[in-house]
């Protein structure tokens, strides 16, 4: 009896070590993005104060993780616990999917405490982003606020990635979204939409392995 | 070993049986199967009842003030009467009429412009807005978590008395579809347990004959989304389903209501710009606003003799269901709150 419980215990720590984690990090260009910090922006600057989005069905080797991930660039540290230590492919859900969505409240990373769930209308926010962008002396404040699944305008992307033999960690590099901020477009994005549409377009092709 | 096993196995069992008090929705046989689909989550008496605890806490306010009942009060079919608009945490007045709450199981779409898809969603729209209750779910959280009423509760359904907001929506939403109300004088005559007068029975049949197609039995409303011909408030500039699906042909146009328990669900309309039925009336009967999205039912008004207004107001009055609205179940759960 106590030999197996032994193996037992053998068994799961062992599956416990062939357990990693992949780090998931926010860059704008090859800088990585600081809570608070400001950054050179064209001949200006921005100010990132929030980024938070949902990654969730992944995939990593042919299997689907148990969890997903909140990102919070309040919080230290951002990763995916992964079953293997090396990545060939990664595929995810960019969003909560719709029909996650459509089942109404969940809970752990997906509890509406998390602050990631719409109000005034009902479904999940996939992706926020929100700051300050200075320019010639004016500060104006930026808010996206990406999701929405219903009446054709669905948000969720799923992406897939090729990793290499050295991948460390899994980038979201924001420069062609926040690129959308020196053109005449609205600065507050705040429900389901075609500019909410374009812009998980854009994040979709924003996730690198590095 | 084998004893100990069987010792969990009981309590499991235990546990399992106190967990497993499922409750059914009740309700007359000629109806339609609700939308509402339990597989997900069935309806369990014990929820049901933290639900309507929670309810009626004002704790879900910022300021300890309004409760969900404040606005959808159960002696009037879960409405709010008296005020036009509704009256939030320090006064405060929303832009919208509280609507009445019962059949949500057979509602795909909830609000007047369907912006809330599932009912567990529907409590957050309240809560966060800033005339309505002020607060956000992670503060009323936070609240509950310290209150031992609610540590107890949770700890007798859950297993554990971690209370979250995903908890917390749901028990609400359990609460909300609970709520049934069949037991009108009209489902009395349509059981044949009961029979309309002269007077009732000519209203029915101009009912029939002139609502019912967007007002349709037995819910008294086929909730879909259409333009009645309101004019629109120029202050309030309210566009309705537009708003939500961003499409045109959707502007002014506002979800069905039901019209069980009319009498007490005044004002009416989304605005509530109406406080006597006999006003709602006269809007079909020469009020009809012309616009691009009307209804083409409504083009041309209803309209109706001084009598005939009478006879429909007198069927309006048999869709009162008094056992719903002072059903004890229903009513301010004052054991809940009086405990230590
Ligand atoms: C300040 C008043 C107020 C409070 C407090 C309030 N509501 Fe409401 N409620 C409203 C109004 C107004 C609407 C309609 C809003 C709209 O359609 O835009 C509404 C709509 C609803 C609906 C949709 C009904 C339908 O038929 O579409 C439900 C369900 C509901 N509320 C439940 C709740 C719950 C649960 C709470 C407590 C967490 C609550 N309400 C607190 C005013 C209030
Ligand atoms: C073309 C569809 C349609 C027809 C026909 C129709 N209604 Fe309505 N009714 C509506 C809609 C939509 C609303 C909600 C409008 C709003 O608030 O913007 C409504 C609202 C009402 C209300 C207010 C309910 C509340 O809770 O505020 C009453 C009462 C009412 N109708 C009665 C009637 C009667 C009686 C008839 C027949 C004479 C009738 N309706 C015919 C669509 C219709």
């Amino acid at each position: 009896m106590i030999r197996s419980i032994q193996i037992l215990i053998l068994f799961f720590s062992l599956g416990v070590r062939a357990q990693d984690s992949i780090p998931v990090k926010v860059m704008y260009d090859r800088f990585e993005i600081q809570p608070g910090k400001t950054i050179l922006f064209q001949d200006d600057s921005i100010r990132i104060d929030v980024v938070k989005f949902y990654l969730t069905n992944v995939v990593v080797g042919g299997s689907e993780l148990s969890s997903g991930l909140l990102f919070d660039l309040e919080k230290d540290q951002n990763y995916l616990l992964i079953p293997i230590s090396q990545i060939d492919e990664i595929q995810f859900t960019l969003g909560v999917d719709s029909l996650t969505n459509s089942n109404g409240i969940s809970g752990g990373i997906l509890d509406p405490i998390h602050g990631m769930y719409w109000s005034w209308q009902s479904g999940y926010i996939n992706f926020k982003l929100e700051g300050i962008h200075f320019e010639n002396g004016i500060a104006e404040e930026f808010n996206f606020h990406i999701g929405g699944f219903l009446n054709g305008y669905n948000c969720e992307r799923r992406i897939q990635l090729q990793g290499s033999s050295n991948v460390s960690r899994l980038e979201l590099d924001l420069y062609q979204m926040l690129q959308t901020l020196s053109t005449d477009q609205l600065k507050k994005i705040m429900s389901p939409g075609k500019r909410a549409m374009d812009l998980a377009d854009i994040l979709a092709d924003s996730f690198f392995l590095r | 070993m084998r004893l100990i096993a069987i010792f969990f196995g009981l309590i499991f069992l235990l546990v399992g049986f106190r967990n497993n008090q499922s409750i059914e929705l009740i309700f007359p046989s000629s109806w339609p199967e609700p939308i509402y689909n339990d597989d997900n989550y069935p309806l369990n008496e014990q929820k049901v009842e933290l639900g309507r605890a929670l309810f009626f806490d004002p704790q879900l306010s910022s300021d300890n003030t309004i409760s969900c009942a404040s606005c959808h009060s159960p002696y009037n079919a879960f409405t709010h009467v008296d005020h036009q608009l509704s009256h939030g945490i320090n006064d405060r007045i929303g832009t919208r009429n509280s609507p009445a709450i019962f059949n949500l199981a057979w509602q795909k779409d909830l609000m007047w412009d369907g912006a809330i898809h599932h009912v567990d969603a529907q409590a957050l729209a309240p809560i966060n807005h800033p005339d309505e209750m002020g607060s956000s779910i992670n503060e009323i959280v936070q609240k509950l978590n310290k209150d031992v009423r609610y540590k107890k509760a949770f700890k007798s359904i859950y297993s554990d008395d971690l209370i979250t907001g995903e908890r917390v929506l749901k028990l609400l939403g359990q609460f909300m579809i609970s709520l049934v109300s069949c037991d009108s004088k009209y489902d009395r005559v349509m059981s044949g347990k009961d029979k309309f007068d002269e007077q009732e029975k000519r209203g029915y049949e101009l009912f029939c004959k002139n609502c019912s197609e967007c007002h349709k039995e037995p819910l008294f409303s086929d909730y879909s989304f259409r333009n009645n011909g309101l004019e629109p408030d120029p202050q309030l500039k309210d566009i309705g389903r537009m708003k939500i699906t961003q499409n045109r042909m959707d502007s002014l146009k506002f979800k069905v209501p039901s019209l069980r328990n009319i009498e007490f669900t005044f004002p009416y309309m989304h605005d509530g710009r109406y406080k006597k039925l006999t006003e709602v009336i006269d809007h079909y009967d020469r009020k009809i606003h012309f616009s691009n999205t009307l209804d083409p039912i409504l083009e041309k008004g209803i309209h109706f003799t001084t009598n005939e207004k009478v006879d429909l107001v007198a069927f309006l009055l048999t869709l009162t269901d008094k056992n719903f609205m002072f059903a004890p179940e229903h009513g301010y759960p004052k054991d809940f709150f009086d405990q230590k």
